[in-house]
């Protein structure tokens, strides 16, 4: 105890969230422990372990584990993606650039080591060098709005407001409520002394920043996130899903499956481990025990919509199209902004030829939702189903102006227009 | 000076007889500066206390500040210690207090809190100092969670707690900084006083981080508005937070510091919000600001984040003549250093500087922007600790008791860490809170005082070789405050020319620099000292020695040594 301090009071028993992130910190780290003791000389092992090590906390041990895998093989490249990033954590920035600078020599096409060379580049003050690093970063993810953001954050400081500004407009045209990116713009215009546009971009980062404050004050207020179980869970899903990978690599889905299905438990928004929990059961032949999987997770989780998801998939497969549409309209109960609920109930309803009245709605309301080609051709197909015609017309001149250049959706179209 | 000789020809003996390796010497021929850990030679056995019992309420986090200032006129710095005080679920025989230290010269300090009688027992969090009443003498306004403290100092060694008569008590709220100011150049001290969040302990939770019990964080309470008090003149002070505009905003204020940052002669204010973007208050020169934070460059870092704002410093790190600022934080954020382009706007250039080098992994706390080894260029210190004493457990990249920081200024643009080579000073690992900086031996170089949260504060004496020149400035207004604060120095020397402030409350909730201290570098004389006081007087004083302290009386051209009227 620090001199000083008089810690009276305080209390003996371990309190309940530790005892509960501890248990669960120990089955992630344990069940990484297993993979490396059922596959010991195999590189991924250890890398997951490393990332295991790493998400709880220990990164000296993080690192070792990381070593060990690069020794057995020099190729993982995420392995130095993992020791940079613990590097930076540190404040051992030239240590991350070398870290980076190994793993590219491995696999000079992995985008996430290139961002994370810009990133040390830049704290070290290196922007050139950073602006480098991004400008291949973009070339090789040109969909991903953080790398065209970083690229502009290392062109304004290496004193390029005009490429900033570039780089910043490519960020909002991918993410458009990139807050950072409009702060970014704010500061490039005002750079290039463009008042207008600065005060405008200045305005909307300062809506955007207050909405995420309002998020994040909510957050911090609430039970559940004041525990700190959910990041928790979250890491340790991550650590369970790749340990079922790799035992799914190696051919033991009855030692992947429940790694899968509790990765699912603790991470109600991991649509990664019940997509792998699906497949791995397809695979073998099993619909019936993947459905019992999802029901025990519907069951444990009521308001997750992402189950119903699944529970319907299953169901269509196995042929049971009432429990699917009924999984589905749950799906839009529990998520009605959403627009997949609408779209699985439509396809369902088009597909089986059933309610058509009721596909029609459904298929409307997706596109409302989510206003693409794929879904207007949705719902030209349901207005013939309901021998509307102009609708369907109507609805696939929507398809055919968003994606002109699919020719299916251009001669359906026609078809429709020439119909007698 | 003779003392400090004496000090460096027994460390040269030393070296010849320990420095036998080639690392060890490098390192030491490296590293122009030297500080050494005096603490245990000083007498001084205040230990600090954040009141904690397990219970992890938040003000815990944040306690506390320290000042110096010379309280008895003696002209040496003394130590005001602030201290917390027992939360709900502590017990403590005796109430903890704050604690003044008299220096008495050779590194030794006598505890004279009773004799002063400025042993508040309240929850100290920050402090400044200055001569409120013009009288002649230094007071101190504490800032407690709970009611503040005004002491009136009687100019015989003893204070009076004038808080009520005064009318400075600002309620019952989780304070932060406070400075001192005039923000209507009339010549006496107006107050700032700010207030961190709305915490209650009816509202207080605990959080948990990876599972272990931690602190909530400062969006878990209510933002709240900071105080400004004008000095009426007669001893008492008025609320004019609304009229003045300063209670438009509402934030989470931590460090803070009263700068004229646009170069325009009024003093400007700016707040270090914790998780809220940073206050930049614009005096138009009349005691009314206007928030303009974001359009500064000062709210947010280069890329639109907000920092948990610890401290706020304010000096010219690059000698362009504009006041640049330096913003600590907490962990996984730089400390930054925020370059004023000329009173356009403040540019991020911590990068590019180095001037966060080795603060990422840390919670970093008080800091000075001085120059250590007087060439001439303002060097950082960073006093580093993280406020979860238990982060070890579940983060091994950072750690609660951590060394403090050493950045030296290279005068090319950049920083170097010089932390490893720099003496025992930076040895120690603790928890740290304010730090402060002032010629303590008065032999011509700043040392340090560091609080450190739940145990002894340190002091680091600088033991850097004087073979560079330096020069002391102490102002006295006349017309304009009688300690000065806010009057901007312009010094001439060679090819040197330096500014500096006088500040009341800075870095972080501390306040120390009455006494401006400009390195020199090799030059032996200083053309020109350039004062623009406060409400708007110019003196300029021509061609003085260096090496010295003297003392610059508004009105007056002539210099004198302190103590003596010119």
């Amino acid at each position: 105890m620090p001199p000083g301090s008089v810690q009276a009071g305080r209390a003996a028993e371990v309190p309940e969230p530790l005892a509960q992130a501890e248990n669960l910190k120990l089955e992630a780290v344990s069940a990484a422990t297993a993979v490396v003791a059922e596959y010991p000389e195999t590189a991924i092992s250890y890398a997951l372990l490393g990332s295991a090590h790493f998400n709880v906390g220990r990164s000296r041990e993080a690192a070792q584990d990381l070593q060990r895998c690069l020794e057995l093989d020099p190729r993982q490249v995420e392995a130095y993606e993992i020791l940079a990033r613990i590097a930076c954590e540190k404040g051992e920035l030239e240590e991350a650039v070398r870290r980076c600078e190994e793993g590219l020599k491995q696999g000079p096409g992995f985008p996430e080591l290139l961002r994370r060379l810009g990133r040390a580049r830049l704290d070290l003050g290196d922007s050139a060098e950073a602006v480098r690093a991004f400008e291949q970063a973009v070339r090789l993810a040109p969909q991903d709005s953080e790398t065209h953001y970083l690229l502009g954050q290392a062109c304004l400081q290496a004193g390029h407001p005009d490429r900033a500004r570039h780089s910043f407009e490519r960020a909002i045209a991918l993410t458009p409520e990139h807050t950072q990116a409009y702060f970014g713009l704010f500061t490039a215009c005002s750079r290039l002394r463009l008042t207008e546009e600065a005060g405008r971009y200045r305005q909307r980062f300062l809506e955007l920043e207050a909405a995420d404050r309002r998020t994040l004050t909510d957050r911090t207020t609430q039970e559940d996130t004041l525990s700190g179980l959910p990041m928790v869970r979250q890491t340790v899903a991550r650590t369970l899903f790749g340990a079922g990978q790799i035992h799914q690599f190696h051919q033991r889905p009855e030692k992947a499956a429940p790694l899968f299905l509790r990765a699912a438990f603790l991470a109600p928004d991991n649509a990664a481990a019940r997509t792998a929990l699906e497949a791995l059961y397809l695979k073998q032949q099993q619909p019936e025990a993947a459905l019992e999987a999802f029901e025990k997770l519907a069951a444990d989780q009521p308001e997750n919509a992402l189950n119903h998801l699944f529970l319907g998939r299953l169901h269509n497969r196995l042929g049971r199209f009432s429990d699917a549409a009924q999984a589905y309209r749950k799906l839009q109960e529990l998520a009605p902004d959403r627009p997949e609920g609408y779209q699985t109930l439509a396809e369902l309803y088009l597909r089986t030829d059933r309610e058509p009245v009721a596909a029609r709605a459904a298929a409307q309301k997706l596109v409302e939702l989510q206003p693409t080609a794929p879904n207007y051709y949705l719902l030209g197909f349901a207005c013939v189903k309901n021998n509307d015609r102009s609708g369907a017309i109507a609805a696939m001149e929507q398809a055919v102006a968003l994606s002109p250049d699919n020719p299916g959706f251009r001669e359906f179209l026609q078809r429709l227009k020439s119909a007698p | 000076m003779a003392a400090k000789r004496m000090v460096h020809a027994a460390m040269a003996g030393a070296c010849v007889a320990l420095l036998t390796g080639p690392w060890l010497a490098a390192a030491a021929a490296a590293c122009p500066i030297v500080l050494h850990d005096v603490t245990g030679e000083t007498g001084i056995g205040f230990v600090h206390t954040d009141g904690s019992s397990g219970r992890r309420y938040i003000v815990e986090t944040v306690c506390c500040g320290l000042a110096l200032l010379d309280y008895d006129g003696d002209g040496d710095a003394d130590i005001y210690f602030l201290n917390g005080a027992a939360l709900p679920g502590t017990e403590r025989p005796q109430p903890a207090r704050n604690a003044l230290y008299r220096n008495d010269g050779n590194w030794h300090f006598t505890d004279v809190t009773d004799a002063a009688g400025v042993g508040d027992t309240g929850y100290g969090l920050g402090v400044c100092t200055g001569d409120y009443d013009n009288d002649g003498d230094a007071d101190i306004y504490v800032n407690n969670f709970g009611p503040n403290v005004l002491y009136r100092n009687n100019g015989d060694g003893t204070f009076s707690d004038v808080t009520q008569a005064a009318g400075v008590g600002a309620g019952n709220q989780v304070g932060a900084g406070a400075c001192f100011l005039d923000m209507d150049g009339d010549g006496d001290l107006d107050l700032f006083v700010g207030n961190y969040v709305g915490f209650t302990f009816e509202t207080h939770e605990i959080s948990y981080m990876s599972g272990y019990p931690a602190y909530v964080g400062p969006l878990h309470y209510p933002p709240t508005k900071n105080v400004l008090y004008r000095n009426e003149g007669n001893g008492t002070f008025t609320d004019v937070s609304a009229a003045s505009g300063i209670a438009a905003h509402a934030g989470t204020g931590m460090g803070m510091i009263c700068a004229d940052y646009d170069n325009d002669g009024d003093t400007d204010i700016v707040v270090g919000n914790d998780l809220a973007a940073n206050f930049v208050l614009r005096n138009d020169g009349t005691g009314r600001f206007e928030e303009v934070g974001l359009g500064t460059g000062l709210a947010y870092d280069l890329q639109g984040n907000v920092h948990g704002t610890m401290a706020v410093e304010a000096a010219d790190w690059n000698n362009d003549g504009w006041l640049d600022f330096y913003m600590t934080s907490y962990q996984r954020q730089l400390a930054t250093l925020y370059q004023n382009m000329e009173g356009a706007y403040f540019e991020d250039v911590t990068r590019r500087t180095g001037a966060g080098a080795d603060t990422y992994p840390m919670v970093t706390w008080g800091a000075g922007m001085v120059d250590f080894d007087n060439d001439g260029h303002r060097d950082l210190f960073i006093a580093c600790g993280h406020l979860i004493d238990n982060v070890e457990q579940f983060d091994d990249t950072t750690r609660y008791a951590a060394r403090n920081l050493l950045l030296r200024n290279t005068g090319q643009g950049r920083f170097a860490k010089v932390d490893e080579t720099c003496g025992d000073g930076l040895l120690p690992q603790a928890s740290s809170r304010g730090a402060v900086f002032e010629d303590l031996d008065n032999d011509g170089d700043l040392d340090v005082v560091v609080l450190n949260s739940r145990r002894e504060p340190t002091l680091l004496r600088n033991d850097s070789a004087p073979t560079n020149h330096w020069l002391q400035v102490e102002l006295r207004g006349a017309r304009s405050n009688r300690d000065g604060i806010g009057a901007r120095a312009t010094i001439t020397a060679g090819d040197l020319r330096q500014i500096d402030e006088v500040h009341s409350g800075r870095s972080y909730q501390s306040d120390f620099g009455k006494r401006l201290h400009f390195g020199l570098g090799h030059r032996t004389n200083v053309t020109e000292i350039r004062i623009r006081w406060v409400g708007g007087g110019v003196d300029v004083v021509r061609n003085v020695p260096v090496d010295r302290v003297i003392r610059i009386t508004e009105g007056h051209r002539e210099p004198a040594l302190p103590g003596r009227t010119p």
